[in-house]
């Protein structure tokens, strides 16, 4: 049970990747916000349990976002592998261990990443490319955090704890 | 908020700090160089970006396939529930539009007797008819920077780069990677898409920019001319990249710039229609049999095919590279 629930945040992660390529039809103006869930999963399960979480699933998944969104390859793998990174500095930090703290260091994060993806996009395209709808997508992202950390959260290890003891125990 | 603070599952992982750490960090910087050296090759345009990028896409299709029923039921409620609270504003407009359309075919059907008449006159060679397929969208690839789809039909459908696509809007986009059973779609409106148009009743040819909006810009008009609002914006066929005349939307200006406003709605792909029209400028490369074996009826088609095996099997060769 415990290998299990290992693999719940890479399941998250991938299953945010995988809804953000799926054709929602009339919720098309969100094409633009769904890249940036999975980087809310990357972000919590660092924090939360970054053991099971490594570099390399983040990778994956933005080399598979990539793949499927006919971006250039490497953006998006490059944008959830810096959020990783940050995400494991953000939780260094002893003032960012409270629940706002947490948001407001994904608020920090999201910020940088918005930043990142846009100046590779110019330089990529050689073009300065418009900036505040994806200002706006980050926004948006962030406001959603503590939806998306409630979800996580419910489907958790950590809500499975008790019921993986009392198993270990009765073994 | 709880849920915001720390997990407290399984703390045994942090036992291994330091080691963690180090190998995190070295696993960071090697990522991060594999993720610029392939944007570096993707700028480059090399092929192994191709062939990984295929292979992703072939893996991740069956997945996306099997995620697709229940996405596409939930579009099906979601369109019936706008058609509910719309239904008698939608019942008048498609009266309306319902006298225009029956004005408008008795004309066509005039002008299509008067043009098959001039057409024995002058003994016009007849366009052949163009082969297509139907497929089902499984995946809307949009992202900040990309408007493209995924569709389920690939190169063992005959499907190859370069082709055509639209619904009953009009023209949507070109095949930009064919892999074996999943293609990409470019859209109209994605950054990298031009195409050259005709506008208004005059044909004034100009280019169809693609900025990542809903609505393309119209540029290089012809000096001294402009596009009116309104006026009917179509494929010039100039370039050879589509066939000509096919249905792409109408200008509208915006702050005096002329947009185009599309005909295809892309918020509600389900179906799309390829048509089996290969580039000139490809055909050129890749051997005759290709231009053939695009525009006849699938009869001939097939015949060809067997007269010019070699030519077909350059074509195969030289097609990725294009």
């Amino acid at each position: 049970m415990r290998y299990v629930l290992a693999i719940v945040p890479a399941l998250f992660v991938a299953l945010l990747t995988f809804v953000a390529v799926l054709p929602w039809g009339g919720w098309h103006q969100l094409g633009s916000l769904l890249p940036l869930l999975p980087m809310i999963g990357i972000y919590y399960w660092t924090i939360h349990q970054s053991q099971h979480m490594p570099v390399g699933i983040a990778f994956v998944c933005g080399m598979i976002l990539d793949a499927l969104t006919y971006g250039p390859l490497g953006l998006w793998a490059l944008i959830y592998v810096i959020i990783h990174r940050s995400a494991l500095i953000c939780k260094s930090f002893k003032s960012l261990q409270s629940g706002f703290g947490r948001w407001l260091g994904f608020s920090f994060i999201i910020a940088i990443a918005v930043h990142s993806l846009w100046a590779v996009s110019s330089i990529y395209s050689a073009a300065s490319l418009a900036w505040w709808p994806l200002a706006q997508t980050g926004a948006l992202a962030v406001l959603l955090y503590p939806v998306f950390a409630g979800v996580f959260w419910l489907g958790g290890a950590a809500r499975w704890r008790p019921v993986v003891g009392s198993m270990q125990r009765g073994a | 908020m709880t849920f915001l603070r720390d997990d407290t599952f399984s703390r045994r992982g942090e036992a291994h700090g330091a080691h963690r750490r180090n190998s995190s960090g070295i696993m960071f910087f090697v990522l991060c160089f594999i993720s610029l050296a392939l944007l570096v090759l993707s700028k480059l345009d090399h092929v192994i970006v191709h062939m990984l990028r295929t292979h992703i896409v072939e893996l991740a299709a069956p997945v996306l396939n099997k995620a697709n029923g229940p996405i596409l039921n939930l579009r099906r409620i979601g369109r019936q529930l706008t058609t509910y609270v719309k239904l008698n504003e939608e019942l008048q407009r498609l009266k309306s539009e319902n006298r225009i359309l029956l004005d408008q075919q008795w004309r066509a059907k005039m002008l299509q007797r008067r043009l098959a008449r001039l057409g024995k006159m002058v003994r016009v060679v007849k366009d052949r008819e163009l082969d297509f397929i139907t497929a089902r969208v499984i995946g809307d690839a949009s992202g900040p920077f990309a408007r493209a789809a995924l569709v389920r039909a690939g190169t063992v459908h005959g499907v190859q780069r370069g082709f055509p696509v639209f619904n009953n809007g009009g023209l949507i986009g070109r095949i930009v990677e064919a892999g074996p059973s999943t293609s990409r779609l470019l859209l109209l409106s994605d950054l990298n898409s031009r195409v050259p148009v005709s506008v208004g009743g005059q044909g004034k040819r100009a280019l169809m920019l693609g900025d990542n909006s809903a609505a393309p810009r119209l540029g290089y008009l012809p000096h001294g001319t402009r596009a009116r609002q309104g006026e009917d914006v179509y494929t010039s066929g100039v370039g050879g990249l589509f066939p000509q005349g096919l249905r792409i939307g109408k200008v509208s200006t915006r702050g005096g710039k002329a947009h185009v406003d599309l005909s295809a709605r892309f918020d509600n792909l389900d179906f799309v229609t390829v048509l089996f029209y290969l580039s000139p400028n490809l055909v050129h490369r890749s051997g005759f049999a290709a231009i053939s074996s695009a525009s006849l009826p699938i009869h001939e088609t097939n015949m060809q095919n067997k007269k010019n095996t070699k030519n077909t099997k350059d074509m195969k060769i030289n097609t990725p590279a294009n």
